[in-house]
């Protein structure tokens, strides 16, 4: 199979005391190596509940009711939590919609990349700050060497999504999930994200 | 599938209503509210139910003093849960006893919340400096607990009585005393939802229309404070009866001539060591038993008002 | 940050200025200090004499300016009942005081947190529901009633502690303590773990919340995407993060300890500050009453100060002026 990704049939529901509301019905969909595939929807739809089954990250109590999900010809949606972390981060990346609450306010950005590269490269502390600065740089944060000891309040809204996408490329991972990644952004902001 | 319910009738909706819901099937919200409700009705008909009147000094008979409860050697069914030192029925002195016990928290808690939503809703309203200015004093009074609060309000308040009024009013004292504890939490809370009130839309509307001012804070905006003052009430119910019972067991709340649970254990406690045990259990855990379904209710309730945990 | 602290000590001055005008009326105004002084058979040129003495005829702002110098300098007068200087009173209890309220906070504060911990992580283990209930009771209980019930068990019942009082004290410098001695632990024990109490289940509830709150949070979700392990994510993220609020929530808990040691000394007659006060209100020995409404003030002001800093400190957002 060429597809990096599969999706088949996927139905994720939610109990609710009015019974299971589906919020994903059904859902097939198809990503080779190399291609990028939009999800479009209005609110509501379900575009995140589809990315967050396929990390197995579903708000409780969603559950996946029916269905496949195949990554990489290895089938991952029955997958035990703790295999499934090591196929996340390092093999599937994700990006979140809001980038000020994805980072912990509390860590500086280079704690948050260095934990990252050292548990999915398995790197040790030091390599893991160069990469970290590599990875900053790569994304386009001036003077990344500096910013490795900031807070994340300390950048602004477009230069934090750049951390987030320098987050989730840190496991070099072959497939990336991105959820609405521009919302959160003002216009100006928005237009350099795709750039 | 989804099913979606479709029947419109006032019954229907008010049983699907969340919070409804919530309470039904919560059964710790039920027991408690059963519990507090027998306790309350109890308290107040006291003088109906209560096998004897413990403060008639006619029914009141020595002799029949430090009677064990009746399923110990020596009790007797007359004395359901024994006598006390002067003979007095503790079942009924603890039927008595509890309605003070209720009595003064509803008081109490209902002056903190007269005073406190007045307060946090002018504080809301008008904002500027009367704002800053009362919630200042609010927070500084938040950083002191409300027991120490109480202790010191009530112990002043009791020294500044000329000393044979103090018996008399020493119940008012403690209302007080336990109100002006109580009142910060409720203008924070008020406020808060006053704050949230004034800026929608039909507020402006209202004021753009000419209602007086205090027409719309009555109308609009104090029946939405309501919600989140009625779970400060029932936390500040159980509070304000565990602090009326601490102040009469530390001899400075209502005095034993008309005890409240907190009292009659005081006095029962003297007993204790000479193995005169039921005169302090009872009253305990009739006190225990009344916070605690209060307290049960309290949490549901803001649980289930609390529209982040669902 | 120098704003901040300016801010805060004005508000701090304020808050003594009103005590200390409460404090004062309760000196001027309640009950005759002359009566106190000298009795009921006094003559009524004794009388006269005495209020010049105490310089009861000045203006009252005269009076004020008097009291709060003496204030300043400690002195609150002789307390009317035991005829010592009150400050001199006050010293003599503290130690008993702030040992309590040290071993309270240490059991409360350990025990607190480590279980808050557990149960926030092991959210739906039978022993955190077990630990929920026992805590909802705690919460409930009102501290004398617990002491009692300690004292019935532990002391009428099993006869292991003692049921009162302040055992094993031993002088070091100035400085009465117990806590050196077997018989000053045994007597300590009991009046700590009532103290204790009603901190630790608070503080359990609140870690547990906060604990939960902060799992629920986008960055750990974002932890758990980039394929962190569960300890990085508990302790490294979730820890972290949890205890800053309840940093400040502990600071704010001492202050607790204290309040709630004037029960627990009352129910075990510890011979601490809590006990001298409920005793000064019963027999309305003001100098007694207005010097430690001043204490305990000065005491809560300054605890609220250091909490206000270390908060300012420990929390990034806050030492930057905001997110």
């Amino acid at each position: 199979m060429s597809n990096l990704l599969e999706i088949n049939n996927l139905s994720v529901d939610f109990p609710s005391r009015r019974g299971q509301v589906a919020a994903v019905n059904k859902v097939s969909i198809e990503v080779a190596k190399g291609e990028v595939l939009g999800l479009v929807g209005e609110s509501g739809a379900g575009k995140s509940t589809v990315g967050n089954s396929i990390i197995n990250l579903l708000e409780p109590p969603g559950y996946i009711s029916g269905g496949e999900i195949i990554f990489d010809g290895a089938r991952i949606d029955q997958l035990s939590n703790e295999e499934m972390r090591k196929i996340r981060g390092a093999k599937i990346g994700t990006i979140f919609q809001d980038p000020q609450t994805s980072l912990n306010p509390l860590m500086t950005i280079g704690k948050q990349l260095s934990e990252t590269l050292i548990e999915t490269l398995k790197i040790s502390g030091s390599s893991a700050r160069e990469k970290a600065i590599e990875l900053l740089d790569s994304v386009g944060i001036p003077e990344p060497e500096a910013r490795l000891d900031a807070y994340p309040h300390q950048f602004s809204g477009g230069m934090r999504q750049r951390v987030v996408i320098a987050l989730a490329l840190a496991g070099d991972p072959d497939l990336i999930i991105a959820d609405e990644p521009t919302t959160a952004l003002d216009v100006l902001s928005k237009n350099k994200f795709w750039i | 599938m989804a099913k979606i319910d479709q029947s419109n009738s006032r019954w229907q909706r008010f049983l699907d209503n969340d919070i409804v819901y919530s309470f039904f099937t919560t059964p710790g919200a039920i027991i408690a509210a059963t519990i507090t409700f027998i306790a309350i009705t109890a308290a107040f008909a006291a003088p109906l139910i209560a096998p004897y009147n413990p403060f008639d000094p006619a029914q009141i008979s020595l002799w029949d003093g430090k009677l064990p409860p009746a399923w110990s050697d020596g009790g007797s069914t007359a004395y359901l849960l024994g006598t006390d030192n002067q003979g007095r029925d503790m079942l009924s002195t603890i039927l008595y006893g509890g309605r003070i016990s209720i009595l003064v928290g509803i008081a109490a808690v209902f002056l903190g919340m007269l005073l406190g939503v007045t307060l946090g809703v002018i504080s809301g309203y008008f904002g500027g400096l009367t704002d800053t200015i009362i919630m200042r004093i609010a927070d500084v009074q938040l950083t002191i607990p409300g027991i120490l609060v109480a202790i010191l309000i009530n112990g002043i308040g009791r020294a500044a009585l000329p000393l044979e009024l103090r018996e008399e009013f020493a119940i008012y004292v403690v209302i007080v005393a336990i109100g002006l504890t109580d009142w910060p939490q409720f203008a924070r809370v008020a406020r808060g939802a006053t704050l949230v009130e004034a800026e929608k839309e039909y507020v402006q509307a209202a004021k753009l229309i000419g209602l007086p001012k205090f027409t719309i804070i009555l109308r609009h905006i104090l029946p939405n404070t309501l919600r989140p003052v009625l779970v400060i009430a029932t936390i500040g119910l159980a509070l304000a009866i565990i602090a009326e019972a601490t102040l009469s067991f530390l001899g400075q709340g209502i005095p034993p001539t008309t005890p409240s649970l907190g009292t009659l254990i005081r006095v029962g406690n003297e007993f204790l060591f000479s193995g005169l045990w039921w005169i302090t259990f009872f009253p305990a855990i009739a006190l225990i038993i009344l916070v605690f379904s209060v307290n049960l209710l309290g949490d549901w309730m803001r649980d289930a008002l609390n529209p982040k945990l669902r | 940050m120098f704003y901040f602290i300016l801010n805060r000590l004005a508000q701090a001055l304020l808050v003594m200025a009103v005590v200390s005008a409460i404090s004062f009326s309760l000196f001027n105004f309640v009950g005759d200090p002359v009566n106190n002084m000298v009795g009921q058979d006094a003559t009524r040129e004794q009388r006269i004499e005495i209020r010049q003495q105490l310089g009861l005829d000045d203006p009252i702002l005269v009076q004020y300016q008097r009291f709060m110098l003496n204030v300043a300098q400690g002195d609150f007068g002789l307390s009317y009942r035991i005829k010592q200087p009150v400050s001199q009173l006050i010293l003599e209890r503290l130690p008993a005081t702030l040992e309590l309220v040290f071993a309270s906070a240490i059991i409360a504060v350990f025990i607190g947190i480590v279980l808050g911990v557990f149960t926030g992580i092991r959210r739906y283990s039978w022993v955190s529901k077990i630990i929920m209930s026992v805590s909802l009771i705690g919460v409930s209980l009102p501290t004398f009633i617990i002491g009692i019930g300690l004292i019935y068990l532990f002391a009428v019942y099993l006869r292991w502690l003692p049921s009162s009082g302040r055992a094993g004290v031993i002088e070091i410098g100035g400085w009465k303590t117990s806590l050196l001695t077997v018989d000053g632990w045994r007597s300590i024990i009991l009046p700590a773990i009532t103290l204790s109490l009603f901190q630790l289940t608070m503080i359990l509830r609140l870690v547990r919340a906060e604990m939960l709150e902060v799992m629920r949070s986008d960055y750990i979700k974002f932890a758990r995407a980039r394929g962190l392990a569960n300890r990085a994510i508990h302790f490294g993220h979730a820890l972290r993060n949890t205890l800053v609020p309840v940093i400040t929530i502990i600071g704010l808990n001492i202050g607790g300890l204290i309040a709630y040691s004037v029960i627990t000394e009352t129910v075990f007659q510890w011979p601490g500050t809590g006990l001298m006060f409920i005793q000064a209100v019963d027999f309305v020995d003001v100098p007694i009453m207005a010097a430690y409404l001043i204490f305990v003030a000065l005491l809560f002001v300054v605890i609220n100060l250091i909490v206000d800093i270390l908060y300012f400190v420990v929390d990034p957002r806050i030492r930057r002026g905001g997110s």
